[in-house]
């Protein structure tokens, strides 16, 4: 068969685009937390009613998060690929793809964020402003620790996503387990390394969901 | 002293006014009871008292200090001197008994080892000395309200607002947290306002009372005073209502003339 490998090439084929696509969805991960949580506050404590109400802000914002999730993240990968090379100077390799994955997941996240705020028992807000809280009281007091087993099911939920969104990066030559299916799955007809990702993927997803359970039921066990 | 002058309220879209013209004098010291049905503005009245509804119009005077002027920082600093309980307790889920009682403290930039101190304290007053590390779902109703009047009571405010306090809880636990409202009361000369639909609580431990209906406040004033008033509503609800025990006695088959016998 044409490109066949033997095990050990099959091994480290697997195990250096395994680093890639944890590298990726990891760092990923923790952009689309540094502005999708911000993002889910302002996005909760703007709207009409709300903590600090600025409606034309919350619109503002809640129609740029709508967009970023209606496009399909494959059209996405590839309407950023200017602003990539912007940012990264290359649109190759796991770095350059870290961009649109993050990009394509903050619009999900923060929403993720502003209804797990949402849940959180309103009061409990009315309590700490009338113990004389402050809105950052309410946010660092009350919203988040309140919210968080909800929003580590969240971070869970976009890590699975995130996992997703950086095997399609292989389409645009971001390396990592998507990039292998194409290179060798796809272009070379090669099975084992095929059916290699799809067990080394499936094997991922499961782990993050499952560390992430465990997660939200210890904290949730003592509330 | 608290005192409201001609406090309205009215919401968007709300055909009547939540609050029409209300005044009101809680004078220190007092227990003051605000009775009403439920839609009769009692909510309102009291958020009015910290602010956490806005009045439309009139004023609202504590310590002769209006505070629908303030500025944000000095309101949330007026906030620091009424401590609020409320009918579904408001405990934070994310921290234990101690940690919750402790928030107020952590609002006003109290160090920790004074924080530890105060929290004991304040644990010790209300009976839960050995809960502190308990979460408040693993607490009975009478014990988060325990908590919620500790956390209340941190900031050693002036005043207490208590909204619907007892609302949740069984007749028991409700004589146990009024007897302690009541000691506070004396022991630390606390202002205590309540609004409460329950008459037993008025009856219990205020000193002063107030009826509010469809947002007016009908009667307002010391019991002693209310209670001399044959005229009074309130005063006919504390008391005992021949009228509806005849009906209830009634309703089961017994007659006037049978009951006398019976008596």
């Amino acid at each position: 068969m044409r490109g066949s490998l033997n095990l050990d090439e099959l091994w480290q084929l697997l195990f250096q685009a395994t680093l890639e696509t944890l590298y990726m969805v990891g760092m990923a991960g923790l952009f689309t937390l540094a502005i999708g949580l911000p993002l889910g506050v302002l996005l909760f404590i703007s709207r009409r009613g709300g903590i600090v109400p600025l409606p034309r802000l919350n619109a503002l914002l809640g129609t740029v998060v709508n967009v970023g999730r209606s496009l399909p993240f494959i059209v996405l990968l590839i309407a950023l690929i200017p602003f990539t090379r912007l940012i990264v100077g290359t649109t190759l390799g796991s770095n350059a793809a870290i961009v649109p994955i993050t990009l394509g997941a903050i619009p999900f996240f923060a929403r993720i964020v502003e209804s797990a705020l949402d849940e959180v028992a309103k009061g409990r807000i009315e309590a700490m402003l009338a113990m004389g809280g402050s809105d950052w009281h309410i946010v660092s007091k009350v919203l988040l620790p309140e919210a968080l087993p909800a929003l580590l099911a969240g971070i869970t939920l976009t890590l699975v996503m995130l996992i997703g969104f950086s095997s399609m990066a292989g389409v645009i030559g971001g390396g990592g387990l998507g990039d292998l299916a194409i290179r060798y799955g796809y272009q070379r007809f090669n099975q084992p390394v095929m059916i290699a990702t799809v067990v080394m993927l499936i094997a991922l997803v499961q782990a993050v969901q499952m560390i992430g359970d465990r997660l939200v039921r210890r904290l949730a066990h003592r509330r | 002293m608290i005192r409201l002058e001609q406090v309205s309220k009215f919401y968007a879209g709300g055909h009547s006014p939540a609050l029409d013209k209300v005044s009101l004098i809680v004078p220190d010291g007092a227990i003051y009871g605000i009775l009403g049905r439920s839609g009769a503005g009692k909510s309102t009245l009291i958020r009015c008292l910290n602010l956490l509804e806005r009045p439309t119009s009139g004023r609202v005077l504590i310590d002769d200090n209006d505070i629908t002027t303030l500025t944000p920082r000095a309101l949330r600093q007026q906030r620091q001197r009424s401590g609020m309980i409320f009918q579904h307790f408001n405990l934070l889920h994310s921290r234990n008994v101690a940690a919750n009682v402790a928030v107020p403290l952590e609002i006003a930039g109290v160090n920790r080892p004074q924080r530890e101190r105060r929290v004991r304290e304040l644990l010790a007053l209300v009976g839960l000395s050995d809960k502190a590390a308990a979460w408040p779902s693993q607490l009975s109703g009478g014990q988060q309200q325990r908590v919620g009047i500790a956390r209340a009571l941190a900031a050693q405010p002036d005043y207490l607002l208590c909204d619907e306090a007892t609302s949740a809880l069984d007749a028991a636990t409700t004589a146990s947290v009024l007897e302690l409202l009541q000691q506070i009361n004396r022991q630390f000369g606390l202002t205590i306002v309540m609004i409460t639909h329950q008459i037993e609580v008025v009856k219990a431990i205020c000193d002063h009372a107030a009826l509010l209906e469809s947002g007016r406040l009908l009667e307002s004033g010391p019991l002693s005073t209310l209670l001399r008033q044959p005229d009074s509503r309130l005063r006919s609800a504390l008391l005992h209502d021949p009228l509806s025990e005849r009906r209830f006695l009634q309703r089961h088959g017994i007659e006037g003339g049978t009951l006398c016998a019976v008596a």
